[in-house]
């Protein structure tokens, strides 16, 4: 069981501060949603943590791991923490197996027989046993982000971070997803999603996070953000969205 | 945190740390698309003969060939001349492609290494004054190698092949007066350097395009399942832009077979000079010698680029390459997979 | 362009250090100017008639005439294969010869035919514009035309009011990459006896063993070399210029 903390993150870009000192835990084995306006810093929260961008200031530990240590490859934070992009981000070269595969041939030099078991394996628990051999245009927008959540969890990561996962998808493929992401919920994955979908964050979060203007507004049980938020800010965004 | 030996998670009962908020939802179904098969295709239904590919190469060659014979039979040129002397020509043009080719190949190695540093730009930022950031200094060999490589390529898109050819000749005249290597006189092996120095320049830019058009999406996934930055370039980068280029370089190597008809101001005997000063000067027939010409230049040109744009459809990978023209209304009429009108 | 002028002080002041005679170099400077103008003028010609037919053939290979395409296709496989060099040389060649045949004016024949090497350049670049144009045609989503057609707007008008502006806009780039090809393909010309730029330089480097001056004909070329850049590098510019103006946020299109 692992878990994430984050303390004083800040992020700019140029003249825009995206993160304003962001404290943010995720407990083991837990579903944090973080929910909140577009722009105001979620995806460059997830990116922060898994070092795809460096923060400016602040550090994030992953078990008393600081990861924000100069000393520490990123490449092994990431090994440890499992990314799914909204835009699926798979290798467009390389057929759904191989997807699976590739990282964990050439990261965890796996021998071919092994990482071929694990791929098939983890593609037919997201339940795409049968489109091993597609690539990527091959396959719908759903299918593609399952095996993006097959291709991270071969990965065997301590947690997995989920950046708007179904905000490319139509309704239907939006369901196969969230039934994807539920499952792992519910065996004990501590996984932080950033999502639009409140229904989901409704049944599988175990916590809320509402974000806003680069700071956590507000967090807490899904029934006190979705019903009885505390902040201004909160009440008059949830009141938009759940109308 | 209990795994099983094959890496999968094994379902864990909630208790210990769990949080005590969980709720249980009920064992999750399966997404449905586990359920259903593949999706409906349409019937395999051939499509007459007259849409294939192989009838328009056959109508295009007969094409071309009655025209041929009907322009000779009309007096334009003399028909029995071009078939008599064609096989004189066979000689330049296999030194012509020599040219081509071996410049071509020669270029490709450099041009790889322009075009990569092309291709990432030096920085110009606040992290260069963090501490701490590896590569801080990195710039004190960037921006003189971008520098180079920029200035390289910009001489050699912003002059005509002629003027360099002419400069690097003169220029290594002074050293070289006269020397036979290989079989090649002087005036080959200036004109392979100038060709060279030529396709290097116009390879880079292909190469940094096909880099640069690889999305960063790509780079992201393969930095977030944890790949380094070495092994990102060398299995998502390097494959997908080979694929994207495939057709661009094929495009230099024909423009290069055409550049490397103006060796023969160098009076060097490929192709063109043959055509020229044997055919249409001292033979005394101008229009069999651009007939000829002209032969040798469609039937290499037009053959090659059709191969490839027929490869590149067939063998690419979905969604990658440059896109599939959208197929016409009538053609897809005509192969039956529209009807006309609607079916009772 | 802070680069070029720093590039050319160096040079000259390579010269004032006698690294290169700069006065043989400055008095080739007025010929070379000449062959400058001319090869503006051949370029000013070249451009704007290959520009015309280049897109009259990319439409037509874009429309629904099934001989109109064939025939498009004839023309760009033909002049897109043929080098440039030989095209000018056999076009004035043939051309020179029928027209003696034909018992034309000397005079006549020798301007005819020196005009008949630029209209080859003409026709190869006009080749090549053509597929620019097509593809910029075919890249624009069938979805904007058929909005056009929602709106009852006729076929004609779509094509120039929303299909051609689209299309131009993204073949922007292409086009002024041809622009310049095109005009390095005009030192060619010297084949036929034009004194343009290279053909202006072949001329000086014939005569420059009269100055005594051993790197004469190196000087020579490389003076014809930055007049060359300087073309391009006005034309280019140019392009970029334009791209500009017709920019719509959010839909640029990469340059090369």
């Amino acid at each position: 069981m692992s878990s994430i903390h984050a303390r004083g993150v800040r992020k700019s870009f140029g003249d825009l501060e995206v993160l304003r000192g962001v404290d943010l835990d995720v407990n083991p084995g837990e579903v944090l949603c973080i929910v909140g306006p577009s722009g105001s810093g979620k995806s460059t929260l997830l990116r922060c943590i898994n070092l795809l961008i460096t923060p400016d200031e602040g550090e994030i530990y992953l078990d008393n791991i600081a990861l924000t240590d100069p000393h520490i490859r990123p490449e092994w934070v990431r090994q440890q923490i499992g990314m799914v992009f909204q835009q699926f981000n798979l290798f467009t070269h390389l057929s759904a197996k191989k997807n699976v595969m590739l990282a964990l041939r050439h990261v965890k030099h796996l021998d071919r027989k092994k990482a071929e078991a694990t791929a098939k394996a983890q593609l037919g628990r997201v339940g795409l046993a049968d489109k091993l051999n597609a690539y990527p245009a091959q396959l719908s927008g759903g299918q593609q982000q399952r095996v993006a959540i097959a291709r991270a969890l071969a990965m065997d990561p301590k947690v997995i971070l989920f950046d708007e996962p179904t905000s490319a998808l139509d309704p239907e493929s939006i369901q196969d997803v969230l039934a994807v992401m539920g499952r792992l919920g519910q065996e004990g994955m501590t996984m932080a999603v950033v999502t639009h979908e409140m229904g989901f964050a409704k049944e599988v979060a175990d916590r809320v996070i509402f974000f806003d203007g680069g700071r956590v507004i507000e967090e807490g049980s899904p029934d006190e953000i979705f019903e009885r938020a505390g902040h201004e800010r909160t009440q008059s965004f949830m009141k938009k969205i759940l109308r | 945190m209990d795994r099983q030996e094959d890496g999968i998670r094994s379902a864990r009962p909630p208790a210990g740390d769990a949080p005590p908020t969980r709720r249980s939802t009920g064992p999750v179904p399966l997404p449905s698309a586990v359920r259903s098969g593949r999706p409906p295709t349409s019937a395999g239904v051939r499509p007459p003969w007259w849409t294939t590919s192989g009838f328009y190469i056959g109508l295009g060659v007969a094409g071309a060939l009655a025209v041929f014979v009907a322009l000779g039979r009309l007096g334009y040129y003399d028909i029995w001349f071009i078939v008599d002397n064609l096989s004189s020509g066979f000689g330049p043009l296999i030194l012509s492609l020599e040219f081509t080719t071996y410049s071509f190949v020669i270029g490709i190695s450099f041009a790889f290494g322009l075009g990569l540093v092309r291709a990432h730009p030096p920085k110009v930022g606040k992290h260069l004054a963090r501490k701490g950031t590896r590569g801080r200094f990195s710039f004190l060999w960037r921006w003189p190698l971008y520098g180079f490589a920029t200035g390289f390529v910009a001489t050699v898109r912003g002059t005509p092949f002629l003027v360099q050819m002419n400069i690097v000749a003169i220029s290594l005249a002074y050293v070289y007066p006269q020397f036979t290597f290989l079989g090649w006189n002087q005036f080959c092996w200036f004109g392979l350097l100038a060709l060279t120095i030529n396709t290097t320049g116009y390879q880079a830019e292909v190469f940094r395009g096909g880099i640069q058009s690889v999305e960063a999406g790509q780079i992201e996934g393969a930095k977030a399942v944890g790949l380094t930055r070495t092994q990102t370039f060398f299995r998502i980068t390097l494959p997908q832009t080979f694929r994207l280029i495939t057709l661009p370089l094929t495009n230099e190597w024909i423009s290069n077979f055409k550049t490397a008809t103006i060796l023969s101001a160098l009076t060097v005997e490929e192709v063109y000079y043959w055509s020229k000063e044997t055919i249409a000067i001292n033979d005394v027939h101008p229009i069999e010698g651009f007939v000829m010409l002209a032969i040798f230049y469609l039937l290499i040109n037009v053959t090659l680029s059709r191969v490839v744009t027929y490869i590149e459809k067939v063998r690419r990978i979905p969604g990658l390459g440059t896109p599939i023209p959208e197929v016409s209304y009538t053609k897809r009429v005509l192969r039956g997979e529209l009807p006309a009108r609607a079916r009772g | 362009m802070v680069a070029v002028v720093f590039g050319l002080l160096f040079i000259i002041e390579l010269g004032n250090l006698g690294v290169y005679r700069l006065s043989y170099a400055l008095s080739i400077l007025k010929p070379e100017e000449q062959g400058f103008w001319t090869t503006l003028e051949v370029v000013a010609v070249i451009l704007p008639t290959g520009f015309g037919l280049g897109f009259l053939i990319g439409w037509a290979r874009t429309t629904r005439f099934v001989i109109l395409r064939g025939l498009g296709s004839v023309y760009v496989d033909f002049f897109r294969s043929m080098p440039p060099i030989a095209l000018i040389f056999f076009f004035y060649l043939i051309g020179g010869i029928e027209l003696t045949r034909a018992h034309t004016n000397p005079y006549l024949v020798t301007t005819v035919t020196l005009w008949l090497g630029v209209a080859a350049l003409a026709l190869h670049t006009a080749a090549y514009q053509a597929e620019i144009v097509r593809a910029g045609i075919l890249s624009v989503p069938s979805g904007q035309t058929e909005a056009a057609d929602a709106v009852g707007i006729s076929r004609l008008r779509t094509m120039f009011v929303v299909t051609l502006p689209q299309a131009f806009r993204l073949s922007l780039p292409a086009l002024g990459n041809e622009f310049s090809s095109s005009i390095k393909d005009t030192s060619l010309l010297y084949a036929i006896g034009w004194t343009e730029l290279s053909g202006v330089s072949y001329g000086l480097a014939s005569t420059s063993f009269n100055t005594g001056y051993l790197y004469a004909s190196l000087i020579i070329w490389l003076e014809a070399a930055f007049f060359y850049f300087i073309v391009t590098y006005i034309v280019t510019r140019t392009v970029r210029a334009v791209e500009d103006v017709y920019k719509v946020p959010g839909l640029e299109v990469a340059r090369q």
